[in-house]
């Protein structure tokens, strides 16, 4: 499973990081309690470039290089295909970011771990930035 | 230029307790209304701002409303604030003043004085979901004599199309979307003066296409691969007058599909230059005939005007195969205030008096009937149809379906829901994929609403319900409005 | 099918999924020299510091090889009967495979210094080491790290949190030499002297006294440890005295099959094409052993994978700076440099290729400058510019991105 960005719908609003800020780290989905209260921070990027835009998102690789460069184990592929980061085994040595050649995983915001997008693995829905795209410029592709 | 005196139409308010500062609505707007600076600070400025919600819509937070702006004039029923700021907008450029959209002046609407039958007792109603319900609706001439060839007929799986909407006047994606969904449900989307783009000839086959004074994109294969050729006379807003497409809009593509040079005005005369009577009339419909080897029904559209029942017989007896007619709300993409505001007459009750005209002269089965201009809701279709049209031509509904939010403002071509533009960076906010869905899903809807409706009334088939004034009755109406409706008042 | 694997590190770990991703019967045996299972070294210098427990070393779930059904054997291996294709241990017993996996990893290097042996003196490798050097640390005293490579940073960086008193000795002229740049390498030590480390370069320890480590400039430090961080060599004894063709480390092809059909070798103890010299290094990195033990696992299950190589690649934190370089270490190419407050990248470029780069505090970025390494695509310095003047994922070269979509139309990624 994957999420597809269509820079062809793609508005570049960003709505899709706003919301995928808070979907993570406990805010449970409220915009307003992770912008007003907390320090939310988005998995993906969003990429302007040449009057386009797109999601930076996981792919979800099939042999991926961050889990080969993980020094903890941390980085898992689950039976889904999803490819997540356990918070508890990492430490922050961020070496999936040096490896990750889309540049989507990033350290936290205090560096003390990475953060990558895990398409909203905890949530029974589609992940957020996909239900959340205005234009339907994304979408979660089955295939592997 | 001395201070301007028109105050801002809206204001835009901030909750700051809501707002995040994300910015997503300084990136929509595309009437630079909102602003960030480099610390973040938000600001707006009002007068910038039509109304069309775009930001409030996806703001994340809720945090924007659009509010009318508080300049509370002394009032005055006759002087309205909106009179007073046409003539200040009039007294600062000295220019024609230009809306989009339908007429929305409080005139009165019929289809809210009509109210339908239901059975009770003396006859059973139907339940649509248990038994069948016939919404298919053939479109064009229902006679032949003996040994002459068959009339083609348009086949309709309910008896809703979506209006005419030049490419040029609203964006591509607009067209693509209708266009699905037009297939999907088994109607028709019609092309508008403005040519087929090459990206929707796979849609032909759901297709009419629109020859207009300006004959724009008009060519035998775009005549042939129709399912039907539509001449266009006129239309609802705009009565009597032409159209012009500024030079600006005229895009690489659009100038492509219209067949005329990139960057040129793109000019309809406001009448046809070969048309100047009925029997002009006859020659195109014979010539569009032939053109089309006597295979593809040919409709033609007027706007519903003073003698409309006179107009309507004249092109029943030109050949026209469907007439197509526009009531006084129909909508346009850019049309002067005047001409929009004060011409033309209700559709509900042109089809009434075309209906019984056609009837009395006895050419009803000649033609069909399609009302156009101002249909809302599915219980207008039904009363419209009840009032003696075949189906109905729909495109403010389906504009609204799309995201159109009415701020009236499709002539600046800065269209904030990516319909009334052509810009890419604005058009491509319709996705075609989105779209195509809701508009489906609004045809979807309304074909539930009217299998309900007719079951009520116990009427198991679209065909008896045309021209099924007992259905009708009148509430609030004046007898000689009842007359010209055709039906009497509720109670009788 | 009999798998036989020597070694139960990383490379093993990764040669259990690659076999098992294939072949979910065949027997699979895993000789484990350390006792300890699969655990990560790098984690050694967290376990010191009390960040992380004696469990959470572990590199893999604690059940993960009984899980894969692999039969965990404890002891050395002795000698390989490549003849008989059987594995003799140092206590006798004699295991048979049809495909054996070297996966022996590495040992520190131990300089030939007088006094070295004494039990103050340590290395940094294992969790063994890290259990005897929190054992002597209770002092709180002076500790000499010996070499400011990775491991030798992250021992000073480890005994410096535990209250250490640290001097490091480096013998060439900058630290993190194999790492960083002179510049760069100014900037990382005037930040581990700022956070109270103390680092001396371009200078030998020459003897080992009695809690005094003399230096050949003519001082001497006085220290309650000494840990030695010179580097590692592979455990190729086994290899070499089986017969198999050695140099540096093992010598592997493009499927990682050593000179011997039946044995492949992967992890610290090969040697392997780093792709942008072109010539085959011990590259030993934890991202490139997994890599290799996983497909040297695919390779002995059947499949016929190629191993592209490796370039060197480093994250390392310390004290709070996050250093990141990619690359080849001897590049002499034209450097471009961004620098702001503490965080400053440099890239050198050999003509329109990327040779390497080196990230200071800015580790955000360096995925996708890895890629273009890796992949050596042609950008022109100019196109670099805008990435300089801010250097965010969203300002790379359109090469980059045009490189993206490539790999996303014909599938050429390894991965997505």
């Amino acid at each position: 499973m994957k999420i597809q960005s269509n820079s062809e719908y793609c508005l570049g609003c960003g709505l899709c990081r706003i919301y995928c800020a808070a979907a993570h780290d406990g805010y449970n989905g409220s915009v307003i309690r992770a912008f007003k209260k907390g320090t939310p921070q988005a998995r993906a990027g969003l990429i302007e470039h040449q009057q386009q835009s797109w999601i930076n998102t996981c792919r979800h690789c099939q042999d991926a290089p961050c889990i080969n460069a993980c020094i903890t184990g941390a980085l898992q592929k689950n039976n889904e295909g999803i490819v997540f980061i356990d918070g508890q085994r990492c430490v922050g040595c961020l070496t999936c970011v040096m490896v990750c050649p889309f540049g989507h995983i990033q350290p936290s915001l205090d560096f003390s771990r990475a953060v990558k997008c895990d398409l909203c693995r905890d949530l029974a829905e589609a992940p957020v930035c996909v239900s959340h795209c205005p234009n339907g410029a994304l979408r979660l592709i089955e295939e592997v | 230029m001395s201070l301007s005196m028109l105050t801002p139409a809206f204001t835009v308010e901030r909750n700051q307790d809501r707002c995040i500062g994300c910015g997503v609505c300084v990136k929509q707007c595309g009437n630079s209304v909102h602003h960030k600076d480099e610390d973040g600070f938000m600001w707006v400025i009002d007068k910038n701002c039509v109304g069309c919600h775009r930001c409030a819509v996806l703001c994340p937070t809720q945090a924007l409303a659009i509010k009318e702006f508080p300049a509370a004039l002394r009032p005055n029923s006759y002087w309205s604030t909106s009179s007073l700021r046409e003539i200040y907008a009039q007294a600062e450029t000295g220019g024609v003043l230009l809306t989009g959209m339908g007429n929305p002046r409080p005139f009165r609407s019929y289809f809210d004085h009509l109210l339908l039958n239901a059975s009770q007792v003396t006859n059973p109603s139907i339940d649509p979901l248990r038994e069948p319900m016939e919404l298919g609706t053939y479109l064009g001439s229902q006679v032949s004599s003996l040994g002459e060839r068959e009339k083609p007929l348009l086949k309709l799986d309910m008896p809703i199309m979506f209006s005419a909407m030049s490419y040029g006047a609203v964006s591509l994606n607009v067209q693509k979307s209708l266009a699905r969904a037009a297939r999907e449900k088994g109607t028709f989307w019609n092309t508008g003066e403005g040519g087929l783009h090459s990206d929707l000839q796979e849609y032909a086959a759901s297709t009419i296409v629109q020859v207009a004074s300006g004959r724009f994109g008009v060519n035998p294969d775009y005549l042939n691969q129709a399912a039907a050729v539509e001449i266009k006379i006129g239309q609802g807003a705009k009565p009597g007058i032409g159209g012009h497409l500024p030079g600006e809009k005229v895009s690489a593509d659009v100038a492509r599909t219209r067949m005329i040079p990139a960057w040129s005005d793109a000019i309809s005369p406001a009448p046809h230059h070969d048309v100047y009577s009925i029997e002009d009339l006859a020659q195109l419909i014979e010539t569009l005939k032939v053109a089309t080897n006597f295979e593809k029904p040919i409709s033609v559209k007027v706007a519903a005007v003073h003698n409309i029942s006179a107009i309507a017989s004249g092109m029943v007896r030109a050949g026209a195969d469907i007439v197509a007619i526009d009531g006084f709300r129909g909508a346009t993409g850019a049309a002067p205030m005047r001409i929009r505001d004060n011409i033309g007459i209700p559709i509900e009750i042109a089809i009434a008096q075309v209906d019984q005209r056609m009837r009395d002269e006895g050419i009803r089965d000649q033609a069909s009937l399609v009302a156009a201009g101002g249909i809302r809701n599915s219980a207008d279709v039904v009363k419209i149809l009840a009032l003696g049209a075949d189906a109905v031509y729909i495109g403010t509904a389906a504009l609204i379906a799309l995201g159109c939010h009415l701020c009236h403002t499709c002539f600046t071509g800065r269209c904030n829901w990516g319909i009334a533009t052509t810009e890419a960076q604005l058009s491509k906010r319709l996705n075609p994929e989105l779209g195509a869905v809701r508009a489906a899903n609004l045809l979807q809807a309304w074909e539930h609403e009217i299998k309900e409706m007719m079951g009520g009334m116990g009427i198991n088939a679209v065909d008896s319900l045309r021209g099924n004034r007992l259905m009708l009755k009148g509430i609030g109406l004046e007898q000689h409005e009842l007359d010209l409706l055709g039906i009497t008042a509720a109670g009788y | 099918m009999k798998y036989l694997i020597i070694g139960s590190c990383i490379a093993a770990a990764g040669a259990v999924e690659g076999i098992r991703s294939i072949d979910p019967e065949g027997e699979i045996t895993v000789i484990d020299g350390e006792q300890r299972g699969c655990y990560s070294r790098p984690l050694i210098s967290y376990y010191l510091t009390g960040r992380r427990t004696s469990s959470q070393l572990d590199y893999r779930p604690a059940d993960f090889f009984a899980q894969q059904r692999v039969r965990i054997i404890p002891g050395r291996a002795a000698s390989i009967d490549v003849i008989c294709k059987q594995v003799l241990l140092q206590d006798g017993t004699g295991l048979e495979y049809d495909r054996l996996l070297l996966a022996t990893g590495a040992s520190p290097v131990i300089p030939p210094i007088p006094g070295i042996t004494q039990s103050w003196v340590n290395t940094f490798y294992t969790w063994q080491d890290a259990e005897e050097i929190s054992a002597q640390t209770a002092a709180k005293g002076t500790a000499v790290v010996l070499g400011s490579g990775l491991i030798g940073l992250k021992a000073a960086e480890a005994l410096h949190h535990m209250g250490m008193k640290v001097v490091m000795v480096e013998k060439q002229s900058h630290i993190l030499p194999r790492l960083l740049s002179p510049r760069s390498a100014a900037a990382v030590g005037g930040h581990l002297q700022r956070h109270g480390l103390k680092v001396v370069t371009g200078h030998e320890v020459v003897a080992v006294g009695n809690h005094e480590v003399a230096v050949d400039d003519g001082s001497s430090i006085a220290a309650d440890l000494l840990i030695i961080a010179v580097g590692t060599r592979p455990n190729q004894d086994l290899a070499r005295e089986a017969g198999l063709q050695t140099d540096r480390g093992i010598i592997v092809d493009c499927h990682l099959r050593t000179s011997d059909p039946h044995i492949w070798a992967a992890g610290d103890v090969i040697e392997s094409r780093h792709i942008v010299r072109g010539t085959d290094e011990v590259m030993a990195l934890l991202p490139l052993a997994h890599r290799e033990g996983f497909i040297a696992g695919l390779n002995m299950a059947g499949s016929r994978t190629r191993y592209p190589g490796g370039i060197f690649l480093n994250a390392v934190h310390i004290l709070g700076m996050h250093i990141i370089t990619a690359g080849d270490p001897e590049t002499t190419g034209s450097i471009l440099r961004w620098q702001e407050g503490e965080r400053c990248l440099e890239l050198t470029m050999q003509g329109q290729n990327l040779h390497r780069y080196i990230a200071i505090n800015i580790p955000g970025i360096s995925g996708p400058l890895t890629a273009l390494i890796e992949r050596q695509v042609k950008i022109p310095e100019s196109e670099w510019f805008k990435f300089l003047r801010n250097p965010a994922i969203a300002n790379l070269p359109a090469a980059y991105w045009a490189e993206v979509r490539r790999w996303q139309d014909d599938g050429s990624l390894r991965c997505g």
